[in-house]
């Protein structure tokens, strides 16, 4: 069992709501990276995105790419990893644009939605990485 | 802080927020409906009272309502502060913004239950010119009534 503190990339440009949800975070036991633009964050993940145990982000990130974007990215160069978008007004998009198994948090949240939301993708994602870890039937000379 | 009235997009949020304040005090019952109210506060509060939100940053960190009763006297439920904003004077905010929402609705006094454990609310009380009016049990817990004459 690691005793490391899951790595999070947080992406967020409102420069408030940043530094209070990485606040939050790091008190709840993540380290956390923060990005202030969809660029910024697609460079965090193009150089080592395999540091990351989950991604939460904003979707309007300013000029460049959106936290759709970001998210696609994450999961081209990390498969499974969960995903929290946060929104005020792209909601509504998120069946369409969003990635499968993630989750959408609408603003105005609780800091609470946040943790219960990205905790328990971490746990699915990593009950679904032991059970991909056991042996199978085969392999334990099942099947007879 | 931006205060605003309460809408259905909240409702989750402020079961969630009222729980995580709660959650670091002795003061959570075991009965299940303990927070039904909640579940449905356009008919429990905005019919015959206001319920409002406390935003920073696109964050829920705070809430309250009251209800109207007859006599013009407002009752203050659900008056929370999220645990990592506490202590920053939010609540007396909030608990400023419900008293004027109460006195324009037509209150003239208003009055609000906490328990025992719930140090905070009892400061928040008591700075804001509340006045312990009664001691009783209720649901296993020691609850004090205050009261505030608003106009």
């Amino acid at each position: 069992v690691s005793d490391q503190r899951p790595m999070l990339l947080l992406v967020e440009d409102d420069h408030s709501l940043r530094g209070i949800l990485e606040l939050a975070l790091t008190d709840e036991g993540f380290d956390v990276i923060v990005a202030n633009n969809g660029t910024s964050a697609l460079t965090r993940l193009d150089a080592d995105a395999a540091q990351f145990k989950g991604l939460i982000t904003d979707i309007r990130l300013g000029k460049g790419e959106s936290g759709w974007d970001v998210a696609h990215r994450a999961r081209e160069l990390v498969s499974g990893i969960p995903v929290v978008y946060m929104s005020g007004d792209s909601a509504g998009e998120w069946s369409a644009n969003g990635v499968p198994e993630s989750v959408m948090l609408q603003k105005p949240f609780v800091i609470a939605q946040l943790i219960t939301a990205i905790t328990t993708l971490l746990n699915q994602a990593s009950n679904a990485t032991a059970l991909s870890d056991m042996p199978t039937a085969s392999q334990i000379g099942g099947n007879r | 802080m931006i205060i605003r009235r309460f809408t259905v997009n909240d409702a989750k949020t402020v079961i969630e927020l009222n729980r995580a304040a709660l959650a670091g005090t002795d003061a959570v019952p075991e009965d299940p409906a303990w927070d039904l109210d909640l579940h449905d506060i356009p008919s429990n509060y905005l019919m015959a009272g206001d319920f409002i939100v406390g935003i920073k940053a696109s964050i829920v960190v705070a809430m309250g309502g009251f209800v109207l009763h007859p006599g013009s006297i407002a009752e203050l439920k659900r008056l929370r502060v999220a645990p990592s904003f506490q202590r920053l004077g939010l609540g007396a905010s909030l608990l400023l913004a419900l008293e004027e929402r109460a006195l324009a609705a037509g209150a003239s006094a208003a009055f609000a239950e906490t328990t025992t454990v719930q140090w905070s609310a009892q400061r928040l009380y008591d700075a804001a010119g509340y006045e312990m009016i009664d001691r009783f049990e209720n649901l296993g817990f020691q609850v004090l009534k205050y009261r505030k004459q608003l106009r």
